[in-house]
């Protein structure tokens, strides 16, 4: 039962399913996007997040089920909803005769809260040439110009498709920053999709994973930070009853080498791990607390032993 | 105010598709040079070219680019753009569907139609007169409907192309079908409009051609179906390439069978239909009227019919059929299509003493044009074709009787004329020598298969009128009589009257006993001049001020009926029906206020017409007894005055 958007939520998934022909991208996914939240879709190459970011922004239409912004279905009402929307798409485009001053023209007729003068700062300090073809831009100065076209609106929700894709160390860390202060400034609501996953470490509360088309993982950051743990003990040729005993902590995976047995599990809780240290007394087994990349790694990558 | 914003974001996303494509303004500034120079650069090239030329060689030019730069704009206005994944940039601004389409579209006929002034503004300023005649709405029509096409066919084609999805095989297995189930829908209207103005009464008063207005209504669906497509599928070429598909065929089925449905209703027209005639007469025997004219809602297609005032029933006869009814009224025929895609041609004969008198599809034919004229008691069909005449016995089995080969220069001839039911007279023309043209006078004998040269005249005019008297022994040419069989000259009529048309050829008309009456009407009075048989004018009767009169037929050797026309209006002419006693000079108004039912050339029907006159009114058919001056309504055809 998907609650309603009465609980203050920007984006609502709705059962969202995506096939193309007889291969299913997405199936059945459902959640919500709190007001004022950033919140991270994340998922492998191909898991259908940016199928998820389409049928979002109302350019496609879902197999079934179907996504809402600020309570509206955005497939029959995409061009009212986007006046609150700002877009980074993965590759940002123009027409490519129009100059980055055109272009900037050209959405400022658009968008009813629309400011200028912060759009001018904004290039301005990244040193985007005005003159300039967009098709003539680097790939960094397009994010740019992206960036500063999707805030220049003013937006309620911000949705950023993968918006470091191609972008080097620096320009990646520059991008985050500037959204960092921008998300301080405004308090907007944002969803983002990304494989960079320090810079998202840094900027979301909430998480998304998808996983073999389902939506795996639904989370405060915190808590599923909370919640993931590796746990490492030397190897004493006990490893399996070990490792049944670390079931109660709900093992995701589990690598075995020659000095011990290397364990992530997803539901820690300090008493259940005393309890697992003291079976056998392995006393020399070390937790530890996991970064977002290793738990992302964890869930999405293959189960190992 | 939300208008006036959707109007802007439209014009705003014209002028982008406009600066990014405006290479081609330039292009077209540079051919239309082309035009102007053409001329000069024939004359250096050593070939006949003339400044006259140059209006015809811009409106060339501007078709081809009209074509050229359809294609080039529509194949990169939603193409490119969904290949390049920059569809995007426009839906994830506050930008409508409709917007977004309408913004490109309009850049698009902007910068094709654009383009076309360009074209043509240089030939226009230099060469005013010679490109004037090619500014017509006919010759914009033409250009309007070829880039209104070909922006189509650019766009779908541009979609479909390019998004190297699987139903590309399937639309292009589609286009023959669509094509031939298309021809089929259509060709009925074709031919039913064939030669007229299309659609008049229905709010097209121009001269639209059908075949123009089906390739506008495809190119208008191929753009319909880009919309739909860009609207179903927005950012993802392949779904905008399968609700294009989807739209695109479900529209032309559409069409098609609109075309089926509207093609049928056209042609199904029915007597009740007719609104305004064209053309009737009650054929002998009163049971038959022949009727033609204006049907309710199909436009100038002008439907025929033979209706029958016993039983109710008509006969729907096709309207490029040259009908031809026998003199006793016992039989038609005509020349039909023998099918849509063969030229081969069919004779087809009713005949209207069978109880159930219905359309017989005769084993005659032939693969080209012919002409037919029937004997008068319908038992004879004679064909002429090229240099061939032959004689069909219709009451035997249509069987072939004869055939000759006429020695004559002309393929056709002038004027073929039945003196009995064995000897049909021919008149060909010879080749024309110093302005003297010789006419050889044939007798084909039919029982003996024999073709007899048996007479010859000459004239030094141009354009020849033919009136044979019935019993053949006269014929007068423009203003000479002469004899009808030998071909001397009989009587020169010193240009009176003046004959220019084949309308004035009534000026002189046959009255029994070899008499002729010459219709003067030169001067604002209609003059009845009465030749006698010996072609001595004997009497001169005054009907007083009228444009025009016509014998329509003689109640006695002395009584004349006549038709007395005040004005010149051909269809809603009204006239009088007077009879006129050569002998006692009275005269008799039988009818007046009548409205015009111009009898179709091909038909002759004065025997009947000398009797009777029957006029059209909404209370049905009504015949004027004219020698007993009695009126009766005989059925219930009618139309509303």
């Amino acid at each position: 039962m998907i609650p309603s958007l009465s609980d203050g939520s920007v984006i609502g998934f709705e059962g969202l399913t995506v096939r193309y022909g007889k291969k299913t991208v997405l199936d059945n996914i459902s959640f919500r996007v709190p007001a004022g939240s950033v919140y991270a879709l994340l998922g492998r190459n191909g898991a259908g997040k940016s199928s998820a970011v389409r049928c979002l922004l109302g350019q496609q239409k879902p197999t079934a089920g179907r996504i809402t912004l600020f309570g509206k279905d955005v497939w029959t009402n995409r061009a009212k909803l986007m006046e609150k929307v700002g877009v980074i798409p993965e590759e940002p485009d123009a027409p490519s005769d129009m100059n980055v001053k055109q272009i900037v023209n050209f959405c400022s007729s658009l968008y009813p809260t629309w400011d200028n003068r912060s759009v001018s700062d904004r290039l301005t300090r990244f040193k985007v040439p005005m003159n300039v073809a967009f098709a003539s831009l680097s790939k960094g100065q397009k994010g740019q110009v992206a960036l500063s076209l999707a805030l220049g609106s003013s937006p309620d929700l911000l949705v950023l498709d993968d918006p470091t894709l191609g972008l080097d160390v620096v320009a990646r860390k520059n991008f985050f920053e500037e959204l960092v202060g921008e998300l301080a400034d405004r308090g907007m609501t944002v969803i983002i999709t990304s494989h960079d996953l320090t810079g998202i470490e840094r900027i979301a509360d909430r998480i998304g994973i998808i996983k073999d088309n389902k939506l795996v993982v639904d989370e405060e950051i915190e808590t599923l930070k909370s919640k993931f743990r590796r746990i490492r003990y030397p190897n004493k040729g006990i490893e399996s009853a070990y490792g049944n005993a670390l079931d109660h902590l709900n093992t995701v995976q589990v690598k075995v080498s020659g000095w011990g047995v290397e364990a992530v599990v997803s539901n820690y809780d300090e008493l259940s791990f005393n309890k697992f240290r003291n079976l056998g007394g392995i006393i020399d087994a070390e937790v530890s607390a996991m970064s977002l990349e290793d738990i992302f790694t964890a869930i999405v990558g293959e189960k190992g032993e | 105010m939300k208008d006036i914003k959707n109007i802007l974001n439209i014009l705003t996303i014209a002028t982008n598709e406009l600066k990014s494509r405006s290479s081609l303004l330039g292009a077209s500034a540079v051919i239309a040079v082309f035009p102007i120079i053409f001329p000069a650069l024939g004359k250096m090239l050593g070939l006949t070219s003339d400044y006259a030329d140059v209006g015809i060689i811009a409106y060339a030019i501007l078709l081809c680019c009209g074509i050229g730069f359809s294609v080039l704009a529509g194949s990169s206005l939603l193409g490119t753009d969904l290949t390049n994944r920059r569809m995007s940039f426009y839906f994830v601004r506050p930008l409508s569907t409709v917007n977004v389409f309408l913004g490109k579209l309009l850049g698009a006929f902007t910068l094709v139609f654009g383009s076309g002034v360009i074209t043509l503004l240089p030939s226009f300023i230099f060469f005013g007169n010679s490109t004037k005649q090619f500014l017509t709405l006919e010759h914009m029509t033409v250009y309007g409907v070829i880039s209104i096409f070909f922006l189509g066919l650019g766009i779908v084609a541009g979609i479909i192309f390019r998004s190297k999805s699987y139903i590309l095989g399937l639309d292009l297995a589609l286009i023959p079908v669509a094509l031939v189930l298309g021809g089929l829908a259509f060709i009925r209207i074709i031919i039913a409009y064939q030669g007229s103005y299309f659609l008049e009464q229905i709010g097209l008063t121009r001269n639209f051609d059908p075949f123009a207005l089906i390739i506008a209504f495809v190119g208008v669906i191929m753009i319909a179906s880009s919309g739909i497509g860009l609207a179903f599928g927005r950012t993802d070429i392949k779904k905008v390439h399968r609700a294009l598909s989807t739209g695109l065929w479900g529209l032309m089925m559409a069409l098609v069978l609109s075309g089926f449905t509207f093609s049928q209703w056209i042609v199904s027209a029915s007597p009740k239909d007719i609104t305004r005639i064209y053309s009737g007469n009650v054929i002998t025997g009163d049971n038959w009227l022949f009727v033609s004219g204006k049907a309710w809602g199909r436009g100038s297609h002008i439907p025929v019919f033979l209706l029958n005032f016993k039983n109710d029933s008509y006969i729907r006869i096709p309207q490029e059929a040259e009908v031809n009814i026998s003199k006793d009224g016992s039989r038609v025929v005509w020349i039909e299509r023998k099918g849509y895609l063969t030229g081969e041609q069919q004779l087809v004969k009713i005949n209207l003493k069978d109880e159930n008198a219905k359309p017989i599809y005769t084993n005659i034919s032939f693969p080209g044009y012919v002409s037919c004229q029937l004997s008068n008691d319908g038992s004879l069909a004679l064909v002429t074709r090229e240099k061939l005449v032959t004689i069909f016995d219709l009451n035997n089995g249509d069987k072939e009787l004869v055939t000759v080969h006429i020695p004559s220069f002309s393929k056709w001839p002038a004027k073929v004329f039945f003196l009995n039911s064995d000897v049909i007279r021919l008149y060909y023309r010879g080749e024309e020598v110093d302005r003297v043209t010789p006419v050889q006078i044939f007798e084909l004998q039919i029982k003996d298969k024999k073709l007899t040269q048996v007479g010859q005249f000459s004239l030094s005019q141009y354009g020849y009128y033919f009136t044979i008297s019935e019993n053949g022994e006269k014929l007068t040419v423009n203003n000479i009589v002469f004899n009808a069989k030998t071909g001397e000259e009989l009587a020169n009529l010193e240009k009176k009257p003046q004959i220019i048309g084949n309308t004035d050829a009534r000026k002189i008309q046959f009255i029994n006993n070899d008499r002729f009456v010459v219709i003067d009407s030169d001067t604002d009075e209609v003059t009845l001049k009465v030749f006698s048989k010996d072609n001595v004018e004997e009497q001169e009767i005054s009907l007083g001020k009228a444009y025009s009169a016509y014998i329509s037929g003689q109640l006695s050797d002395d009584e004349l009926i006549v038709n007395l026309y005040q004005t010149y209006q051909p269809v809603n002419t009204k006239y009088s029906v007077l009879s006129v006693n050569l002998k006692t000079k009275a005269i008799v108004v039988k009818a007046e206020n009548l409205k015009n039912l111009e009898v179709s050339p091909w038909i002759s029907m004065k025997d009947n017409q000398s009797k009777k006159i029957y006029r059209v009114t909404s209370k049905g058919l009504v015949k004027l007894d004219l020698a007993s001056g009695q009126e009766e309504v005989i059925e219930k055809f009618s139309i509303a005055e």
